[in-house]
């Protein structure tokens, strides 16, 4: 098994979708579809980061400060996304962006665990 | 409660968290993070819900100095099933406007020149043919057997069959003195 740090961030991705999904697979049998619903947008989160972190790796020299710059980039949309819905009392929208800034955070400490602040 | 309303809220109500809430809430009324607590939903989780059940009408809500209390719709959970489906709808002329339709396609291909042709295989439609038949009887009048013949000969000549599935059907009923329109 490959142990070298970036192996074990791809693995961590990995982790993340599978549980999400299967939380979502145990919603749906216990009839909590909307919160089902917030795990798949949660495992969605962590595929894009997948992908993004692959992408990296092949194309950039620096994937680390490749990724951690598109790990600011990506989710200010969604806070400005939060924000506005906050503004407007909508407690669906707010409740959904919060989620894929959680998960984004998430990344992040995963990220700074396995790499540090150095980068 | 309009059909919208209900279609809305039986949405809502097939959820177990929003079922949840609703009967914490049936307890007594309840703010977010007390929801969450004893849910073991997170209070963001709760909110979103809330949202929902208030949309649909299942819960209200009173801002208070710290918190907003959530109460139970309890009007709205006294509504019976019954009278929502009885409540008369936009629907319930389409339909009617439909079956109309319906039944005169019938009677167009069963009937030529005022004769039955055949009788229908399918009971709705034999039924439908039945009832187009029984229009030649007065009501309150009672007719002798041979009368009743003569008249349902003029439309098919298997009159026996016709006659009997008429009182089957109940658009008929027949005693020792005769026969009588019901329907």
């Amino acid at each position: 098994m490959n142990n070298t740090p970036s192996a074990m961030f791809s693995a961590f991705l990995t982790e993340q979708v599978d549980a999400c999904r299967a939380r979502e697979q145990n919603l749906l049998s216990e009839s909590r579809k909307d919160e089902a619903n917030f795990e798949k947008i949660r495992a969605n989160i962590f595929e894009i980061f997948q992908s993004v972190w692959s992408a990296a790796n092949k194309t950039s020299e620096n994937p680390q400060r490749f990724f951690l710059k598109k790990l600011e980039e990506i989710p200010v949309n969604w806070r400005n996304s939060l924000e506005k819905a906050i503004r407007y009392d909508d407690a669906v929208k707010a409740h959904i962006e919060t989620i894929k800034l959680e998960a984004a955070e998430e990344i992040k400490g995963a990220f700074r665990r396995t790499w540090g602040d150095q980068i | 409660m309009t059909e919208l309303e209900a279609v809305r809220l039986f949405k809502c109500l097939a959820d177990k968290s929003r079922l949840q809430i609703l009967k914490s809430l049936a307890v007594e009324d309840m703010y977010v993070e007390r929801l969450a607590e004893r849910l073991s939903l997170t209070p963001s989780t709760v909110s979103f819900h809330l949202k929902k059940l208030s949309e649909a009408g299942a819960v209200s809500s009173v801002k208070t100095q710290y918190y907003t209390m959530y109460s139970l719709r309890r009007d709205i959970f006294k509504t019976s099933i019954l009278d929502i489906i009885q409540e008369k709808s936009e629907e319930a002329d389409l339909q009617a406007q439909r079956d109309a339709r319906y039944r005169q396609r019938v009677i167009d291909s069963f009937f030529e020149y005022g004769k039955l042709k055949a009788i229908p295989a399918q009971r709705k439609k034999e039924r439908i043919i039945l009832e187009e038949i029984v229009k030649s009887f007065d009501f309150g009048r009672k007719y002798a057997e041979r009368e009743v013949n003569l008249i349902i000969a003029d439309f098919f000549d298997d009159f026996c069959t016709i006659r009997r599935d008429m009182i089957s059907e109940n658009l008929m009923a027949r005693d020792k003195t005769g026969y009588w329109r019901l329907l």
